[in-house]
């Protein structure tokens, strides 16, 4: 690898080092999960090709793209392992497959808490492309052209998806509320 | 129905967005990274690191101010013809400061780099004449404590990476066999500039103010690299540097700024390879 590579990783992981982790941190909730996966893009990025680098034109979005991907991914891992356990062992609690950090427990924090867990959980049953392409607009608000550039998408098919994941996710959250959270409601 | 559906999920997608790592976690990891990225640029071989290149470079300039200018007519020639053409300047000559600045035993700067506006980083860098360096590197959020420090002592072609975290020391050797480097990598870069340009390159740039005291401005180009030399005229000797290498656009990219003192006491064991 090319010095100047090794300089430019260096300097992004001291420009975006943090918002690559803080991503990761919001998908998987949990922040060793999240430094793995941080420190995971950095090392494949000194594995790239120098012409990879420089077909990469806007680091952040990039940067955001694959911790979105690694840590949709590993919520999904989390998840299939969870729905093996729990039905190895009939439980019937699946709403927290990865735990935030602990937190007090007012009212408003648990809901708070609950919606996340909830779309956490409703990610990982839309499509794996799905879940990339609502969290890099949605959450980490990247602009259609960067998902399609990062996904290989075109600008067009950005939207459609978002059009259809915001449909799936509405139904898969309503029903999750409908069905997980009527204890809630009469406590 | 449709229209609460929609709402839920907005209401989840907001509270998603505030999911945020403590911060402590945040500094926690970004040091982490930054380590594990160091040592993933040292461990290559296919060619010297960032600290042995900066190690090849220290040496040569050494040898080079300290034998070959020192005693060199040519220079001495140079240095005469600059002087000449300066002293219509009030203010102080580059030739005379080079040559003050050539006498001095050691310095010690701070500086805050950044690349395209954005903090990359803070450094604290110790000199001593008898050829050895030492470079504190800190990150971002990094509460007084260096992120790594690199000590080397040309006399001995050695060097050693310390993580300040861990405690962990990382030895290393080096020669001067290649000596390329760039502003962005020399710490050290200006020093060299300073002693190596032909002073006919110096464009006075007038004078400015700087915490109450009047400071007389050069401007050095070097490879599309400017370097603005500030002249404290008690002490004619450089106190402030600026470095800026901007992309091909013009917009602005790297930048060094530091601060400088000279001939302090520094205690030896800053310079402990140990």
């Amino acid at each position: 690898m090319k010095k100047k590579q090794k300089q430019l990783i260096a300097e992004l992981a001291n420009q975006y080092g943090r918002q690559v982790f803080s991503t990761a941190y919001r998908i998987v909730g949990d922040s060793h999960h999240a430094e793995d996966i941080t420190q995971d893009i950095y090392m494949k990025l000194f594995k790239k090709t120098p012409k990879a680098f420089d077909k990469v034109n806007n680091w952040a979005a990039y940067l955001t793209t694959m911790a979105t991907s690694a840590s949709l991914d590993l919520l999904r891992k989390k998840h299939r392992l969870s729905e093996q356990s729990l039905a190895d062992d009939g439980s019937s609690d699946n709403v927290s497959l990865i735990h935030s950090k602990p937190v007090p427990t007012p009212e408003k924090q648990f809901s708070l808490t609950q919606d996340v867990q909830q779309l956490r959980h409703a990610l990982t049953k839309v499509t794996e492309q799905e879940a990339k392409v609502f969290v890099l607009r949605f959450v980490e608000e990247l602009s259609y052209d960067d998902i399609a550039q990062h996904l290989a998408l075109t600008s067009g098919n950005v939207g459609i998806i978002l059009n259809r994941t915001r449909q799936k996710l509405a139904r898969l959250l309503s029903h999750s509320q409908n069905t997980g959270e009527k204890h809630e409601a009469h406590s | 129905m449709k229209h609460t559906a929609d709402h839920n999920l907005d209401k989840a997608v907001e509270s998603f967005k505030t999911q945020e790592p403590l911060s402590q976690d945040i500094e926690r990891a970004q040091d982490h990274l930054l380590k594990a990225v160091a040592m993933e640029v040292e461990k290559d071989n296919e060619e010297l690191g960032f600290f042995q290149k900066l190690s090849a470079w220290w040496k040569e300039t050494m040898n080079f101010s300290g034998l070959k200018l020192a005693g060199s007519m040519g220079a001495a020639a140079s240095f005469a013809l600059a002087i000449f053409i300066f002293t219509a300047s009030p203010q102080t000559s580059f030739a005379s400061m080079v040559e003050t600045f050539k006498k001095a035993r050691n310095f010690f700067y701070s500086a805050t780099m950044t690349n395209s506006g954005q903090h990359l980083m803070d450094m604290k860098v110790y000199y001593r004449e008898s050829g050895q360096l030492r470079m504190e590197s800190y990150a971002l959020g990094n509460n007084g404590q260096p992120t790594f420090v690199n000590i080397m002592d040309v006399s001995q072609g050695k060097g050693v990476m310390k993580l300040s975290d861990t405690n962990q020391t990382v030895p290393f050797s080096f020669d001067a066999a290649d000596t390329a480097q760039s502003a962005q990598e020399d710490p050290l870069y200006w020093r060299k500039l300073i002693l190596d340009v032909d002073p006919e390159q110096a464009q006075s740039i007038g004078t400015q103010t700087f915490s109450g005291v009047e400071l007389t401005g050069y401007l050095l180009e070097e490879g599309g690299i400017e370097t603005r030399v500030w002249v404290d005229p008690n002490s004619q000797l450089p106190v402030k540097i600026n470095v800026t290498q901007s992309f091909s656009d013009g917009s602005s990219g790297f930048e060094m700024q530091a601060d400088v003192s000279y001939n302090q006491r520094f205690d030896d064991s800053l310079f402990s390879l140990e």
